[in-house]
């Protein structure tokens, strides 16, 4: 008996940090899956000949929980342009495709921008809204019109997927995207329906916020109707 | 890409394995061997450690707790299913060592999967000790696929986790074990209010590298799954 107590006694002394390695792996691990997903060529991950691809999507849900909790232990990724590309790839590739399940594709949608976000260690809080996140900052590399899908996919999916639609809400606003004029109308229309009084109240802080990057666009429609005056 | 990690080892816990062998092969007192067996999964046993002739003396332990009925006697069952457990993390250990070769580490009389197949029949009651071993089964044979039960603890899904790598580096994982995974993963960082404590979290995002290929040295494998602050 003696001997077991000194044997756990010597284990409790020399106690090994391996959290002293979460740092290490949790970054070649956001390493990696952006390098599998930027490779993605949109194409079925069924017929992934390595295997990779195919594992890297099954996993993402659950890659997004560890980055999510490890948050701390990596450096925000400098790719979000990239991230959001394979985000735009996968709603591309939903609208074309009728054969896809769209529930897959858009479960998918949500992985990938959950990834987006974790990567950039953004998340879609409402209390985050007014933060400056430099991971997100797109730079002048980019015209508005990349991001124009951001737009279409919101307003295609606001009404029935909120969760994937606050996401993106969320990156409209930090991201100050700005909407192409032809869109105008539909997008306010959308952001009034968020402040009523009826929904939750981190989307009122959303549209609130989303509200104020847009204000310029806002003052300069001279052509507004009567009820989008009233609206807004 | 190779990262290699970081490890604060102090020099002593080179001492650990040995000095569990040891016990495991001098003790004559039942609850030294337990306590010593029960520490097997817990202690990084080095890639040069010797432990072949662990095994045959770990299953003799675990055969001499069956009764005549042919199943365990319930007093020994603790002591059965501490043997069970050093005996499969060992063997994992075992074959990522020999890795790529193939070898029968139970000598030539009996193949490995029936050393498993012997024990997975004797412990057919004591279900969370039999996932361990199913998965030890499937890493001798992997055309059997390994399962995991429904209502698994968390210490169940610990040992899995401790396990799942071996057949991820070693090549032998197919989709069951693949979803094995992905389900003990899940089901460890998304488990209710509780957050999971950092060596979880390090071990399952070890695991999920390993997944999808991000290559790490046999050593780092058998280092970072071990007991942590």
């Amino acid at each position: 008996m003696l001997l077991t107590h000194l044997l756990l006694l010597l284990l409790c002394l020399t106690k090994r940090l391996c959290s002293a390695a979460l740092p290490q792996i949790t970054q070649s691990l956001l390493k990696r899956l952006q390098r599998v997903l930027w490779a993605w060529d949109g194409g079925n991950v069924e017929k992934d000949r390595t295997g990779v691809t195919r594992r890297a999507w099954k996993l993402l849900d659950i890659i997004c929980r560890i980055l999510e909790l490890s948050r701390s232990y990596y450096i925000p990724s400098s790719h979000t342009v990239r991230n959001l590309d394979v985000c735009k790839k996968i709603y591309s590739r939903a609208r074309s495709s009728e054969h896809n399940d769209p529930s897959v594709s858009l479960a998918d949608l949500r992985n990938a921008l959950r990834f987006t976000l974790a990567a950039a260690q953004a998340s879609s809080d409402h209390t985050r809204f007014w933060y400056h996140h430099p991971s997100l900052e797109t730079g002048d590399s980019r015209s508005p019109e990349d991001f124009d899908w951001l737009v279409d996919c919101y307003l295609d999916i606001h009404s029935g997927h909120q969760e994937v639609a606050f996401d993106i809400l969320f990156l409209l606003c930090v991201m100050k995207v700005h909407c192409i004029p032809a869109k105008q109308h539909q997008f306010i229309e959308s952001l009034v329906a968020c402040m009523g009084t009826n929904m939750p109240v981190h989307w009122r802080y959303a549209a609130l916020c989303a509200t104020h990057n847009f204000r310029e666009e806002i003052v300069l429609i001279d052509t507004i109707d009567a009820e989008l005056r009233d609206m807004v | 890409m190779h990262p290699s990690l970081d490890f604060r080892d102090i020099p002593t816990s080179n001492l650990e394995a040995p000095s569990i062998k040891w016990l495991l092969e001098t003790s004559t007192d039942p609850e030294v061997f337990i306590t010593a067996a029960r520490l097997v999964p817990l202690v990084e046993w080095p890639l040069d450690l010797d432990v072949s002739d662990m095994l045959p003396q770990l299953y003799d332990n675990f055969m001499s707790c069956v009764g005549f009925g042919e199943d365990i006697v319930p007093s020994l069952e603790e002591k059965a299913s501490a043997c069970v457990m050093g005996l499969s993390h060992l063997y994992h250990g075992c074959v990522l060592h020999a890795y790529p070769d193939h070898m029968n580490f139970f000598g030539s009389k009996i193949e490995d999967r029936h050393v498993f197949f012997k024990v997975w029949h004797k412990l057919s009651r004591c279900l969370t000790n039999n996932t361990v071993v199913a998965l030890a089964i499937n890493i001798c044979s992997p055309e059997i696929p390994p399962y995991i039960i429904p209502d698994a603890d968390s210490v169940a899904l610990e040992q899995l986790l401790h396990l799942l790598p071996y057949h991820f580096v070693t090549g032998r994982a197919d989709e069951y074990v693949e979803d094995i995974a992905i389900a003990v993963i899940s089901k460890l960082v998304s488990s209710g209010s509780s957050s999971p404590s950092n060596q979880i979290i390090a071990n399952c995002t070890l695991l999920a590298c390993i997944m999808v290929r991000i290559q790490f040295d046999k050593k780092d494998i058998i280092r970072i799954d071990k007991r942590c602050s």
